[in-house]
């Protein structure tokens, strides 16, 4: 039964909130769609999880040196977490696993102490870790269908992963529902298909959590992907303070960046993952290099003042812009 | 007498010599060039756009590799590379750039004579 408003359905997949949307107002369109979704995300989790003892990862971490036949979903997991950290220099790294687990972070996140708990009276102890051993230490034979870490690395290959999934359930949920189709994963967007009339209305903020009345700006997307990187979500408390899952390999700590948010929007939801991750991870040295890759970038400085690169819409934003972007505003006045 | 015909028979003997030597250098030249240009000519048709430094396994560190299937056009003319797929190019901005949209109390709905159904809200943030 057709209604007015075009609908969302809203799932649970990799530990967050999962949407899916058609751009027709046929039920049965969506039912496809999610089935579609559902079907890409049990590949995705059973392959790529680092929480699962029976997952195809898992099995690889614990390989200790040899090579080991993967599934298609993986290798081209691994292949596109590799990709990343050669597009950014290593500033997007697969190897962080281990110093996830040394900061406490060995399970799905909801088990963990939040940051935002005060109450919970059982922060991690955090160990030690030795340098991040770097992704040429990994090594993919498409031919074969293996891969084979270097003894002691530990794959962490969560991010861009869930990109990826995200770019091939809305793929494949196209196909299933043969209209216009929007997934997101964790507040990570891929579109395929026609959009509705005006497009996928978005809104960005900190938290996939966070309702449509936090803080943030309304945008509207016709194609590809966006994706959002925060250090203000996913945090938990360890004795040596609070820590969060964006790993700066330079130091295998969590990154100390001058953006708390960066969102990107790209041809691909994995493209844009990589360039907002990346974004945290590099600072203010992400601002020249994602205005010349030309990719639309909304970031949010830790004091709350906002940036908008690259063709972003910069109208209706509620946070306030920081002083780069007056100043840029002035000087294109001025030239004008 | 005797002496000096011994002597300009020598001399033939040598010249002849060294002209048996000068035409069989001429022939081993030409022989060469002739057996690299058709040993050349066999290996282009065989294996165009191949070296002997290229390796015949996929296997690189930390880089994924797709494999040229261009096909031999059969002449010795070498085959352009294959394109390089998405996963070999850079990150690549949208088709299209966000556009502002109105916030969710002012639906294009109410403007627009024939309104279309309205596009559900989504949420995009760090997770």
């Amino acid at each position: 039964m057709p209604s007015d408003n075009l609908d969302l359905m809203r799932l649970e997949a990799f530990g967050g909130v999962a949407l899916v949307g058609v751009a027709t107002a046929a039920d049965a369109a969506l039912a496809r769609a999610v089935e579609a979704v559902n079907r890409t995300v049990a590949e995705f989790d059973q392959a790529c999880s680092r929480f699962r003892s029976d997952s195809e990862l898992s099995a690889l971490n614990a390989a200790w040196g040899r090579a080991v036949s993967v599934g298609p979903v993986l290798l081209e997991a691994v292949s596109a977490s590799l990709r990343a950290a050669r597009l950014t220099a290593g500033d997007v790294d697969p190897t962080v696993g281990d110093a996830l687990i040394a900061l406490g972070y060995d399970r799905d996140f909801a088990a963990l102490a939040s940051a935002d708990d005060a109450a919970d009276p059982t922060p991690f102890p955090p160990r030690p870790i030795a340098a991040i051993p770097g992704w040429r230490t990994v090594v993919v034979d498409d031919d074969a269908g293996t891969v084979r870490l270097a003894p002691g690395v530990t794959l962490d290959v969560g991010a861009t992963a869930k990109a990826l999934a995200a770019d091939r359930a809305a793929t494949r949920a196209f196909d299933a529902a043969g209209c216009g189709v929007l997934v997101s994963f964790s507040g990570d967007l891929a579109i395929a298909g026609p959009p509705p009339a005006g497009g996928w209305r978005v809104r960005v903020t900190d938290d996939h959590r966070a309702g449509v009345d936090a803080p943030g700006q309304w945008i509207s997307l016709q194609s590809g992907g966006l994706a959002t990187s925060s250090t203000a979500v996913r945090r938990w408390r360890t004795n040596s303070g609070v820590a969060h899952h964006l790993i700066d390999p330079a130091t295998g700590q969590p990154a100390n960046s001058v953006w708390r948010t960066a969102s990107v929007t790209a041809r691909s939801c994995l493209d844009a993952n990589i360039a907002s991750t990346a974004a945290i991870i590099r600072g203010a040295r992400a601002v020249g290099w994602l205005e010349g890759l030309g990719l639309p970038t909304r970031l949010v400085r830790v004091d709350g003042t906002v940036r908008h690169l690259a063709g972003w819409p910069s109208e209706s934003d509620d946070l306030p812009g920081s002083a780069e972007s007056v100043v840029g505003a002035d000087r294109g006045a001025s030239g004008a | 007498m005797s002496f000096g015909s011994e002597r300009s028979r020598a001399a033939a003997v040598r010249d002849a010599a060294l002209e048996r030597v000068r035409r069989t250098r001429r022939w081993v030249i030409v022989a060469t060039a002739a057996l690299s240009a058709g040993f050349a000519a066999l290996v282009a048709s065989v294996a165009p756009g191949h070296s002997l430094a290229s390796k015949s396994s996929s296997e690189q560190a930390g880089v994924a590799t797709t494999a040229s299937s261009t096909g031999s056009t059969g002449s010795a003319v070498p085959s352009m590379p294959a394109p390089a797929s998405p996963g070999e190019l850079g990150l690549q901005g949208p088709d299209q750039a966000p556009s502002p949209a109105p916030s969710q109390g002012s639906s294009s709905q109410a403007q627009a004579p024939a309104p279309a159904p309205a596009a559900p809200a989504v949420v995009s943030g760090g997770s």
